[in-house]
């Protein structure tokens, strides 16, 4: 399953803004930032688009 | 118009209770003395000296932090800093002097949930006041546990709100958390659990 690209996007966003904020004094601890909410977005992202694939009617059903 | 400073005080001279408000720097015993002498230039950097601030305004009028140290005379008199090679200098001296006897009777006179957890590594900055009331429970009581806080920036940042906390009227001292502590803290975990998977990595890879 391909990761929607808008939820990696946020989450590397939103990690910025939060480094900005924090502003770590370290690399290591600005990249760790920007890691997790990168992957937490792009998790939240991913099983968003399970849920709405679940959800939608077969594409075959679709036709009739 | 209340103004925050610091004090050495040996273990000998008595809690001053002319003060506005009288305030203790408390390390756990055995603390490591690169913490010490860091949180000590942070210190000496926000808050400023007493017996200076003495020449110009009444005691009243101080609001006083003090780290207490086991001989006077090892920590330089004055202790005004004007550069930072004087400020480690007399951090350097401060720290190999802390006296931990009277931290822990400061400690002591707060109230248990206000003491320092016994893993924490501290400081816990605590004040009372007037400076009269040092040491007495039913009194307007501030603290603020350092113990989340490193890096010489955050502990500067965290002896500016201590300061900022500190020379408020006592009836508005509040020791909870706010916007600013939480940052420091979290900034804090966040530089220390990085640095801590960086190692990890390295390992790893010199491992493989």
């Amino acid at each position: 399953m391909k990761a929607p690209l808008w939820a990696s996007t946020a989450g590397f966003l939103i990690g910025l803004v939060i480094v900005w904020w924090l502003q770590p004094e370290t690399t290591e601890g600005a990249a760790l930032v920007i890691l997790v909410c990168t992957a937490i977005l792009t998790l939240s992202g991913l099983i968003v688009q399970a849920v709405r694939r679940k959800g939608a009617p077969p594409a075959a059903e679709k036709g009739k | 118009m209340a103004i925050a400073t610091r004090i050495f005080l040996a273990g000998n001279e008595p809690i001053p209770g002319q003060f506005g408000a009288v305030a203790v720097v408390i390390f756990p015993n055995g603390s490591s003395p690169a913490r010490l002498q860091q949180v000590c230039r942070a210190f000496v950097a926000v808050l400023d000296d007493s017996r200076t601030v003495s020449e110009r305004l009444p005691d009243a009028a101080q609001m006083v932090t003090v780290w207490p140290v086991r001989d006077r005379g090892a920590v330089p008199r004055s202790g005004v800093a004007n550069s930072p090679a004087e400020a480690d200098r007399i951090c350097a001296a401060a720290a190999a002097n802390y006296d931990y006897l009277r931290a822990q009777q400061a400690q002591a006179a707060l109230p248990t949930a206000e003491r320092l957890k016994p893993t924490a590594r501290g400081p816990l900055l605590a004040a009372w006041a007037p400076g009269a009331n040092f040491g007495q429970q039913r009194v307007a009581i501030l603290r603020y546990d350092l113990s989340g806080v490193a890096g010489d920036q955050r502990l500067i940042d965290a002896m500016r709100i201590w300061k900022d906390k500190i020379e408020r009227q006592p009836e508005l001292w509040q020791s909870g958390w706010n916007a600013t502590k939480v940052r420091l803290w979290l900034s804090t975990q966040v530089d220390a659990l990085g640095a801590q998977i960086g190692a990890a990595m390295k390992l790893v890879s010199a491992g493989g």
